[in-house]
């Protein structure tokens, strides 16, 4: 009878500790995290003029080139413009186009044209405008003439390509990555 | 009827009431010769709170203070090089000390380019030693077996660094932590 009662109370105890043992314990989870690598994207916009041969004093665009914004992340953007000629070969920009820029953008001693938003006005540091998503087109180009004074009869026949070479860049930590490129030609 | 009859069912009547007699008396003195046993069982609760740290352009270097998630799930759109830091604080609200452990449940890519993308960066508690690791798919023991005490709070610091190799060949592309699992539990008797 007691070697009964003894070995009642240890199934009792066993019992209670295993249910003690199972019970135990806490736990709790966090919110989800989820990161999502975001997409730097531009439509190039834009039309040039079908005519050819064109003439220096000619607008040479159609409808202005623009950027529209499909981009999921703010970024800074700018473009390289290059020219170069079937006769000359590289022609600087400035050399033999006269321009009309959209709002915003500045042409820096570097070499390319940055979008400064609303500090266009500080030129000293390049880049610096981070354009929000969602953000209208940037017009970019809405006048492209030939300069008369530096292009010549003695250029009939060349032909001119104008290569726009675009690069963005997400924040201060990272590099200015190409875009694309895109390229316009126009005959003499 | 039989006198001797009648003497014979006295005695078995008789006999009847001693013996379910003894029985009762033989349950009371079983039911106080066993002492009362008293088991108190020691609890183990937590309370987990996540933060992410206040940081505007995401370069690693902190605003100041900390902002709680909750509700719902955190979602960010990725550039390259951008630093989150997380914040996770757990209370031992129980009355025993208990091992703590942090995991994520899961780790999701809908793009395996991503396995060299982010790096997890914390202070290993149980250690103290930093640790700094490229995030794969499945998922991840951070730290086990921290010894807790009761009442205590661990304030368990952690970052996500975005790789600046990062290219627009997974723009679009997701990683997902299901969860961040933070458990607390009984330390084994030995």
């Amino acid at each position: 009878m007691r070697l009964r009662r003894i070995f009642f109370i240890l199934i009792l105890v066993l019992a209670l500790g295993a249910v003690t043992y199972a019970l135990i314990f806490d736990q709790q989870t966090t919110e989800p995290v989820i990161l999502t690598a975001g997409s730097v994207e531009f439509e190039w916009l834009g039309i040039m003029t079908s005519d050819t041969p064109v003439v220096p004093g000619q607008e040479l665009i159609e409808t202005t080139f623009a950027l529209s914004n499909l981009s999921t992340i703010a970024t800074e953007l700018r473009i390289m413009l290059s020219v170069s000629s079937s006769l000359l070969g590289p022609i600087v920009f400035d050399d033999i186009f006269e321009t009309t820029f959209g709002t915003g953008w500045v042409l820096e001693t570097d070499g390319y044209l940055y979008y400064r938003g609303v500090i266009a006005d500080q030129i000293s540091e390049p880049g610096k405008y981070l354009i929000p998503t969602g953000s209208p087109a940037l017009d970019v180009l809405s006048s492209l003439v030939l300069d008369g004074t530096v292009v010549r009869n003695n250029q009939s026949g060349e032909t001119i390509t104008i290569t726009f070479t675009f690069e963005a860049k997400q924040g201060g930590y990272v590099e200015w990555v190409g875009l694309g490129s895109s390229s316009l030609s126009i005959d003499l | 009827m039989n006198p001797k009859r009648i003497l014979q069912l006295i005695f078995i009547v008789l006999s009847a009431i001693f013996a379910a007699g003894s029985l009762v008396f033989a349950w009371f003195i079983v039911t106080f010769s066993t002492d009362e046993i008293i088991i108190d069982v020691g609890t183990l609760e937590l309370d987990v709170v996540f933060f992410q740290a206040n940081d505007d352009n995401l370069d690693g270097t902190l605003d100041g203070g900390y902002t709680e998630i909750t509700g719902m799930p955190f979602t960010e759109i990725l550039i390259p090089g951008q630093v989150y830091t997380f914040r996770i604080t757990a209370t031992n609200t129980g009355t025993v000390e208990g091992n703590l452990s942090l995991s994520i449940e899961d780790i999701l890519m809908t793009d395996p380019l991503y396995e060299s993308m982010i790096t997890l960066d914390f202070l290993d508690p149980t250690t103290s030693a930093p640790v700094s690791e490229n995030l794969t798919s499945g998922p991840y023991q951070i730290f086990d077996e921290y010894l807790m005490d009761a009442e205590e709070m661990l304030t368990f610091d952690f970052t996500l660094t975005v790789s600046t190799a990062l290219t627009s060949s997974i723009a679009s592309e997701t990683i997902t932590f299901s969860a961040f699992l933070i458990r607390l539990d009984q330390i084994a008797i030995t």
